[in-house]
């Protein structure tokens, strides 16, 4: 079988839940643009129903057809996706990450001061941050229990673009051009691509590149 | 009734006859009177044996004050700062907080805040009548840090 990038976005619950949501289905939508086997899929695990609690979406990216179909969650995730970056004083999220992978955080502070709150970043690769707030700044707050899911701003309206923008840059999965077909907000997910911050410490895994 | 009871015992006798000649007959068990404590363990009403795995959060010790298993403050993104100057000691937050975060603290005759269970839901913020709270992002502090291995 061939290699599965994994990717896993964590959110809040709710409050956040579409802009998570949003990053996973547009990334994977323009992965399969450029000939790709995608699998997107919500949490079903961290019963993400419920208003600020911490949740993940997952995204599963590979050249040939994914066979790993039942299993709910991304265990060895090669991209963390940070929507909130408080989650990482609450949540280990590199958890069974493989050495060198990616961590994005949707924040405005510095990276150094991020990652005092990950004691075990040295098995990372790559950090990343980008201002999705301050591009943007909307987010889809609903309580009506369709989690965003009626809404007509479309997918990646919010902070979502931003962050796509970014993801696009740092890991050069997927191309720009492809991914602003599926976004609605282009120009933010433009301004995240260009205002990204990425710091490298070591060399790239196979499965992706850092910065093109 | 009398006769059913009859007619029942005397089946009995006849059940526990074939079996003694099957030569199936159980020893009767010992009648040691547990205590409760024993018989159902820590856990309340519910008969777990302890060496048993149950997923987390199945069951947790019955009644105590604080459940460290259930810490929810990775839930927050603002932190509730009290001014204890502006604070008149209304017990306002004390009344509307959902998780009874706010004590007194009779020493130091001050409000106290649970950073363990305070989910950042802003309500004592609203509250507040003296305008002593605000709300503090929490990444501007680094204390309060959790770091669940996974959320439930």
């Amino acid at each position: 079988m061939a290699k599965v990038t994994e990717i896993t976005v964590w959110t809040r619950g709710v409050v956040m839940d579409k802009e998570a949501r949003d990053v996973a289905n547009a990334f994977a939508q323009a992965a399969k643009m450029e000939g790709k086997f995608v699998q997107a899929f919500d949490n079903y695990e961290d019963l993400p129903d419920r208003v600020l609690v911490t949740t993940r979406k997952y995204v599963r990216i590979s050249d040939r057809e994914i066979e790993m179909k039942y299993l709910y969650v991304n265990e060895h995730p090669d991209v963390v996706v940070i929507v909130e970056p408080t989650i990482i004083k609450g949540i280990n999220v590199l958890r069974g990450m493989p050495e060198g992978g990616l961590l994005l955080i949707n924040t405005n502070r510095p990276i150094e001061y991020m990652l005092k709150f990950i004691p075990n970043s040295d098995i990372l690769g790559a950090v990343a941050t980008v201002d999705g707030d301050g591009i943007s700044g909307i987010r889809t707050v609903d309580f009506s229990g369709s989690e965003g899911g009626v809404d007509t701003a479309g997918i990646g309206a919010g902070i979502a673009a931003p962050i796509l923008g970014a993801m696009a840059r740092v890991t050069g999965m997927v191309k720009k051009e492809n991914l602003a077909k599926v976004v609605s907000d282009v120009a933010a997910m433009e301004r995240g691509y260009q205002q990204a911050h990425l710091e490298r410490y070591r060399k790239p895994r196979t499965v992706y590149f850092w910065g093109s | 009734m009398k006769a059913k009871t009859k007619s029942r015992s005397k089946n009995q006798k006849v059940r526990v006859k074939i079996q003694k000649a099957k030569g199936k007959v159980q020893k009767a068990r010992p009648s040691v009177k547990l205590s409760s404590q024993e018989k159902w363990g820590r856990f309340g009403s519910i008969n777990v044996p302890k060496d048993r795995e149950v997923p987390f959060g199945a069951i947790t010790p019955a009644p105590v004050k604080q459940q460290e298993l259930f810490m929810t403050s990775n839930w927050r993104i603002v932190r509730p700062v009290i001014d204890h100057e502006k604070c008149t000691r209304c017990f306002t937050c004390y009344i509307s907080c959902p998780d009874s975060c706010w004590s007194f603290d009779e020493k130091a005759e001050k409000m106290e805040w649970n950073w363990k269970f305070c989910k950042g839901c802003q309500i004592c913020i609203n509250e507040c009548p003296a305008d002593a709270l605000k709300a503090v992002p929490e990444l501007d502090f680094e204390d309060g840090v959790v770091r669940l291995e996974k959320p439930f």
